[in-house]
């Protein structure tokens, strides 16, 4: 793809290297200020290490990063302390992200971009706020807990949720969960409550897949392992000749016609085979 | 709190509770006709500049699929949740959460909408008749005619800009005026099923949406960015309710809008046959009154219901019974075709296409009702993902197989999904009412939504599913498996509720939208339907919100409004 490059393990093995032991996002994102009144360090380094032990479990390494590279442990503590900084790091703010350009006036992708407005976190209301703080702190944390404490039981905050399934996790074994090999681990990892499982495997989705001002996703490598160009706008796929009046398409990504060379990823017959199990569970058809 | 438009008004001739597609025409309409309008809205604003005439409005939307998970602006289901049933005999609920929400913001529920706006058919305002009793259905002729509506269509299509392609679809009604702007570019997927509907003689069609496909209304051509259904658009090209009327309402000087302003109950005279105020939460959590001379529900129809309820135990307005009742969602039957190339469905609009050949005619064992169908692309990794861990679930997890799944993307990057959004019937049963115990943030009783599906739109899925298999295969499809709805629908098209009707005895509103037993409110949204038809409601919604409101204006000749 022509704005995507697609980034090898290898390549961010490099990355993480020459800025440090760890993968992290450069700077505070734009108009967040910290409140000063904690650190943005919730996790401690064994932690993180754990983290991202873990978070290779879901998404295992190869030639291509797994979760732990791509950002796990970043991702999910920025997102468990977003409140230490004003605004509070949930919502990504828009319409643009600056990785790719304006189209110019001929239906061809010019070399203006605009800025990365995702980094401009924005403001919470009363009722985001509020949710957000029970999702993360618990009833316990909140004052007045959950509304609905009474009918449903408090909410478990995901803070305690993480720490749980680390202390868990840390616990079954004797050396660090970095230094276990890939089966030991995925053995503690599948011993894990479900639910806390659950959870966890969410976060490393939505640190590997998700936009990369939310911490993971390092340099958009999980968008290239998935030979998906990400965020589009305000470039898109169709693109619109004001001259002419009518669209054109981008060569490298098509919309109405097949993709230019060959597949990236043929489907595997385990892959075949998984959807073969699908049809016949569900009463389709292959043809 | 944001007051976007007039702020020095103080005064308002009528209050509209919603600004989304419900709430933002009739705010045009009036202001249009010089009337002074509130409107409150619970959500917040998300288009900077939305009042300001000299500039377009600045979206805080994105391509970002994390932003829309976290509820950036669906209730959030920790502080305001919905609860389910299928019957009484489930006991209070047997599910706490989304409920087929949608979203409150400045705009309603049609921003995050991909905004396909399909017209009904002239059978759909008469399924009463034409159908005539069915057992354990509630069927009733719409107390307007397809003829009387269709201006209103035109109307409402030139406002908000659709795209569409004039004299391929055989089963539409009659038009008026052509489409407002040609169709955009097909979706490489939606080009596969196109020509495997054509081999087996089907009509295949762009799907119109109001998505511009050229510059219009100062708005810029759609670039097909791919996050369209469920996300708000960077670029407003997307005609949604807020940058389109409730903009020019905005800009007439005459409109005045409150965002984060929850109405939580109307104030009735002792008579309880008038509207006197509304009590309101605002941003900081404190309560207000706000009151005008009339009064329009618009916030979507398991709210406006649930709102009566608040108003009143046994509902407000409710001498027929009726309120909250003969709720409908669609019942959406599912295929998806799993092709060996990559089709590349994240590029577009999400829907390029559809058919109409599965909506089917009253009483017609060959062809009985269900409802258009949705020629559809995918959507974004995040939700990929979710469906491969769905899969692992009974499988057991595997995470090498999960990554190389995402790698090789049949769930995403070699997918077209079919979906029909089938004809529900309406049934009394089926209906809202307040949830004894569960409470949103402000300590309210959030709407109970008891429903179960009617064996009539069962039979139309048992009927057409295969067909959508074998559509898939004339497509060239490798794989087509069914994905029927979960019990729980996620439709967002919600419809009933406060039916519009001539008989007070079993509507709630009047054919003109005025409520039967209170003579200053209205109700503008989906809430009036009195059946659900086969197609994407937004359209109707705002065309009938439209109808409303010029007959606010014009009691008895609402066509002057339009005129």
């Amino acid at each position: 793809m022509t704005f995507i490059r697609f980034v090898t393990r290898r390549d961010l093995l490099k990355w993480a290297g020459a800025t440090g032991a760890a993968v992290t996002l450069p700077v505070l994102p734009l108009g967040c200020k910290s409140s000063g009144t904690t650190s943005s360090a919730f996790f401690s380094p064994a932690e993180k290490n754990a983290i991202g032990a873990l978070a290779d479990a879901v998404i295992p390494p190869d030639d291509t990063p797994g979760g732990a590279l791509l950002g796990a442990a970043d991702y999910i503590e920025q997102l468990l302390t977003a409140f230490d900084v004003t605004p509070p790091m949930i919502f990504a703010g828009g319409p643009y992200s600056g990785r790719q350009p304006f189209v110019d006036g001929n239906g061809a992708p010019s070399t203006n971009f605009p800025p990365d407005d995702f980094l401009t976190f924005l403001p919470l209301d009363r009722v985001t706020e509020r949710a957000w703080r029970l999702r993360i702190y618990g009833s316990s944390g909140v004052d007045g807990g959950g509304p609905n404490d009474a009918v449903l039981g408090p909410i478990q905050g995901l803070r305690d949720q993480v720490k749980s399934l680390l202390a868990t996790a840390m616990g079954l074994s004797t050396t660090p969960l970095e230094t276990l090999d890939p089966s030991t681990l995925k053995s503690i990892f599948l011993s894990i409550d479900p639910a806390l499982r659950g959870v966890f495997i969410d976060l490393v989705l939505e640190s590997s897949f998700g936009a990369p001002e939310y911490g993971g996703n390092k340099a958009a490598a999980g968008w290239a392992l998935c030979n998906y160009e990400g965020d589009s706008q305000p470039l898109g796929y169709s693109l619109f000749d004001v001259a002419t009046g009518t669209y054109k398409e981008r060569p490298d990504a098509p919309m109405s016609t097949a993709n230019p060379g060959p597949d990236p990823a043929p489907m595997d017959a385990a892959t075949k085979s998984l959807i073969l199990t699908v049809v016949g569970v569900t009463g389709g058809k292959s043809f | 709190m944001t007051i976007l438009g007039n702020a020095s008004l103080s005064k308002f001739d009528v209050l509209v509770i919603g600004s989304g597609a419900g709430g933002a025409p009739v705010a045009d309409m009036l202001c249009k006709n010089g009337q002074k309008v509130l409107v409150l809205e619970a959500g917040r604003n998300w288009f900077d500049g939305l009042d300001d005439p000299t500039r377009q409005p600045v979206s805080r939307f994105s391509n970002d699929e994390v932003k829309m998970g976290r509820h950036f602006i669906s209730p959030d289901p920790v502080v305001d949740p919905r609860t389910w049933r299928t019957a009484p005999s489930d006991g209070d609920r047997t599910f706490v959460g989304d409920v087929n929400a949608l979203p409150k913001t400045v705009g309603g529920g049609a921003v995050h909408a991909d905004l396909k706006t399909p017209r009904f058919i002239p059978q759909d305002f008469q399924l009463g008749t034409l159908l005539g009793p069915i057992q354990g259905a509630n069927f009733a002729d719409w107390p307007v005619t397809f003829d009387q509506i269709e201006p209103f269509y035109a109307y409402t299509e030139k406002a908000i800009g659709v795209q569409g392609t004039d004299g391929l679809n055989p089963f539409d009604g009659k038009r008026s005026t052509p489409f407002p702007m040609a169709a955009g570019v097909p979706m490489y997927c939606a080009v596969k099923v196109v020509d495997g509907a054509k081999s087996l003689g089907y009509h295949p069609y762009p799907f119109p949406g109001a998505i511009n496909t050229r510059p219009y209304d100062d708005r810029p051509a759609c670039v097909d960015c791919g996050f369209c259904s469920g996300y708000g658009c960077p670029s407003n090209a997307k005609g949604s309710p807020a940058v389109t009327m409730l903009r020019k309402a905005l800009l007439s000087g005459n409109c005045q809008l409150l965002s984060e302003t929850k109405v939580t109950r109307l104030l009735l005279n002792g008579a309880k046959n008038a509207v006197v105020g509304v009590e309101a939460i605002g941003p900081d959590g404190t309560k207000a009154t706000y009151t005008a001379d009339r009064y329009v529900l618009a916030a979507s129809p398991i709210e406006d219901a649930r709102l009566l309820f608040l108003t009143d135990p046994a509902g407000a307005g409710n001498s027929s019974g009726s309120v909250g009742r003969n709720l409908t969602f669609h019942l959406e039957t599912n295929a998806v075709g799993i092709f060996s190339e990559r089709v590349h469905g994240h590029r577009g609009r999400t829907v390029s296409h559809c058919m109409s050949d599965f909506r089917g005619a009253p009483n017609d064992p060959m062809h009985p009702l269900g409802g258009i169908v949705e020629i559809s692309g995918s959507e974004t990794l995040i939700s990929e993902a979710q469906y491969y861990l769905y899969i692992m679930k009974v499988l057991g997890f595997d995470g090498a197989r999960l990554k190389a799944m995402m790698r090789q993307s049949p769930g995403r990057d070699r997918i077209v999904a079919l979906s029909m959004k089938g004809e529900d019937a309406p049934q009394l049963t089926n209906r809202v009412d307040l949830d004894p115990a569960v409470r949103d943030l402000d300590g309210l009783p959030v709407a109970r939504c008891t429903y179960a599906n009617h064996a009539l739109e069962l039979a139309s899925r048992n009927f057409y599913l295969p067909k959508m298999l074998d559509l898939l295969g004339a497509s060239k499809a490798s794989y087509a498996i069914p994905a029927p709805i979960d019990t729980i629908p996620g439709s967002a098209h919600i419809m009933g509720t406060l039916r519009f009707g001539p008989d007070p005895k079993t509507s709630v509103c009047d054919p003109t939208g005025r409520f039967h037993d209170i003579g200053n409110l209205y109700a503008s949204d989906g809430s009036l339907f009195p059946t659900s038809s086969g197609f994407n409601p937004t359209l109707t919604v705002m065309a009938l919100s439209t109808f409303v409101a010029a007959g606010m204006v014009f009691p008895g000749a609402p066509q002057k409004g339009i005129s």
